[in-house]
């Protein structure tokens, strides 16, 4: 079966015409992408699509009130709606650094999701 | 009044300014960096989303990750930073800058050279023709990014958005998440106004609708937006009469374009280009005003935060050299837009220039495939660059090394083009 997909590895945009396997649905072959990167993706894609989840979470006695965050690694794309939610009830402390885990596995999958930046105490 | 004196001063801690300042410090110059918030970074710290970075760091990076790269060199840095200071004005023949801010009231800083990063800002809604009445609830994308990432606030219910550029497009995926209801996304041009890959990250992913050749004319609510009314276009963009849809939405999202913020450039006498909307800069980045010169948003609307460094840092080189009395001098050879080129950085160029490479950013006014990029000088390419597509939404970068700039001559100008 053909489909077809936009890359969303770089803000190229390849458009990726993709083959899959009629029965399984399972990845075949890709054309249209410029780099490894589009071929890595339309695999991915297909098999077990995943994205990136970056939300905030509260945070405690820093000038800002909200501390955005990132998983380390993409998410199942299932999850991620899930993965958002998770992210309102947590409320840290400053200070925080960039990199911190600020909640582990992640809705169960495996993944840490850290700050994106730091966010030192107020009175500092 | 309390006065400072400095090499440069670079004005606006955004990417831009981070940038400059830091490039600025590396060559040996003393540099100020003056910020109007209390925060660095400027807008990317409200930019939570991934996908900056990936040319400078072959990563893709959230927003302030990408900023705190900058942050923590600047710390480490001896750049002397001017938090909440906002600047009032910079007279144009000592570049001497005025300012503000509530820990030292009024300031005035004297430096050798100064870098323009006040960055860009959002098109309203008095800037598109929309009727109707003025209820809360119609907002620009950049003020609902700021209410939920960096606020915290829900700034509605049921959203319509208008304008399909990157971060409308950015911000429905954001609000769906958050529990928003995003009706749909209008766009009044025929061709979608972000990058395929927002559309088919943010839009596809969630169902969420985008109607092409289509607008918002007209609002209603008294107190609060109560709905908007939609309708088409024709090729000419003018409503077609009968094809008009009401929705009820509490939530009107406008991302109908950026705008180069440059009050204090024109208070400082800098010539602006009404093709970037910026000021007229030369291959170092300097403008009309000897001295000033100018980096990232303020200059062009760049599409890549990547290219918004890497103009900044081309900026600070040029200041260097300037404060070192080694700024180009011949008579500055104009570069003219040619076939399909909207807009260009810089459109100015000095054969003495000595810097090692030389990039020139521009923007395509249609959409075109296998084409080829080229800057020539009368009859002879000095550098060309195939291209697959061309679009609205993407920046071209070309750039120049010393060998290609070699073949630069005097006397004739320069031309770019798109070719096919």
């Amino acid at each position: 079966m053909e489909g077809k997909l936009i890359c969303i590895s770089c803000p190229r945009g390849c458009e990726l015409l993709v083959q899959t396997d009629e029965r399984t649905g399972a990845f075949i072959s890709v054309e249209g992408n410029a780099c490894i990167r589009g071929s890595l993706f339309a695999e991915a894609e297909v098999n077990h699509p995943e994205r990136m989840m970056t939300s905030v979470v509260s945070i405690r006695g820093a000038k800002h009130c909200m501390l955005p965050v990132i998983s380390r690694r993409p998410l199942p794309k299932g999850k991620l709606v899930e993965a958002v939610r998770a992210m309102r009830s947590i409320t840290v402390e400053a200070p925080i650094r960039e990199g911190d885990v600020i909640a582990e596995d992640i809705v169960g999958t495996g993944i840490d999701v850290v700050a994106a930046r730091s966010l030192s105490c107020r009175c500092d | 009044m309390k006065v400072l004196e400095t090499d440069i001063a670079v004005i606006g801690s955004g990417p831009a300014g981070l940038a400059a300042a830091l490039e600025a410090s590396r060559l040996g110059k003393r540099v100020t960096l003056i910020e109007r918030s209390d925060d660095l970074g400027g807008i990317l710290q409200q930019c939570i989303h991934d996908g900056f970075g990936l040319i400078r760091f072959k990563k893709q990076l959230s927003g302030p990750q990408y900023a705190e790269r900058f942050i923590e060199e600047l710390k480490a840095s001896d750049v002397s930073l001017l938090m909440d200071t906002t600047v009032l004005s910079i007279e144009n023949e000592h570049k001497l800058i005025r300012a503000v801010s509530p820990k030292e009231g009024v300031l005035e800083i004297r430096p050798g050279a100064v870098v323009l990063a006040m960055g860009c800002r959002e098109r309203t809604r008095s800037q598109v023709e929309i009727y109707g009445t003025r209820p809360s609830g119609v907002m620009t994308a950049g003020t609902v990014q700021r209410y939920i990432n960096l606020e915290g606030y829900l700034p509605g219910r049921r959203a319509v958005i208008l304008g399909s550029g990157d971060i409308g497009l950015i911000m429905a995926r954001r609000m769906h998440l958050e529990g928003i209801e995003v009706l749909g996304v209008y766009e009044l041009m025929p061709e979608v106004g972000g990058l395929a890959r927002n559309v088919y990250q943010c839009l596809i992913d969630y169902d969420i609708p985008l109607h092409l050749s289509t607008t918002v004319k007209e609002v209603f609510g008294d107190e609060r937006l109560e709905g908007v009314r939609v309708v088409k276009v024709d090729e000419n963009r003018r409503p077609i009469d009968g094809t008009e849809e009401d929705i009820a939405c509490d939530l009107l999202v406008l991302s109908v374009g950026l705008i180069p913020e440059n009050e204090l450039s024109r208070k400082a006498g800098v010539l602006i280009s009404p093709v970037t909307q910026g000021p007229v800069l030369d291959e170092s980045m300097m403008t009309s005003v000897p001295g000033i010169f100018a980096a990232g948003n303020v200059s062009i609307v760049f599409d890549l935060v990547d290219y918004v460094s890497d103009s900044a840092e081309a900026a600070a080189r040029g200041a260097v050299r300037y404060l070192d009395g080694q700024a180009p001098s011949a008579e500055p050879l104009d570069v003219i837009l040619g076939n399909n080129v909207a807009s260009l950085l810089p459109t100015q160029y000095r054969v003495d220039y000595t810097g090692d490479e030389l990039s020139f950013y521009l923007r395509v006014c249609k959409m075109e495939s296998n084409v080829r990029v080229a800057l020539r000088q009368g009859d002879r390419v000095i550098k060309s660059r195939k291209m697959p597509v061309v679009r609205l939404a993407e920046m071209v970068a070309l750039t120049l090394l010393r060998e290609d700039l070699a073949l630069i001559e005097s006397g004739m100008p320069l031309d770019i083009h798109i070719e096919t």
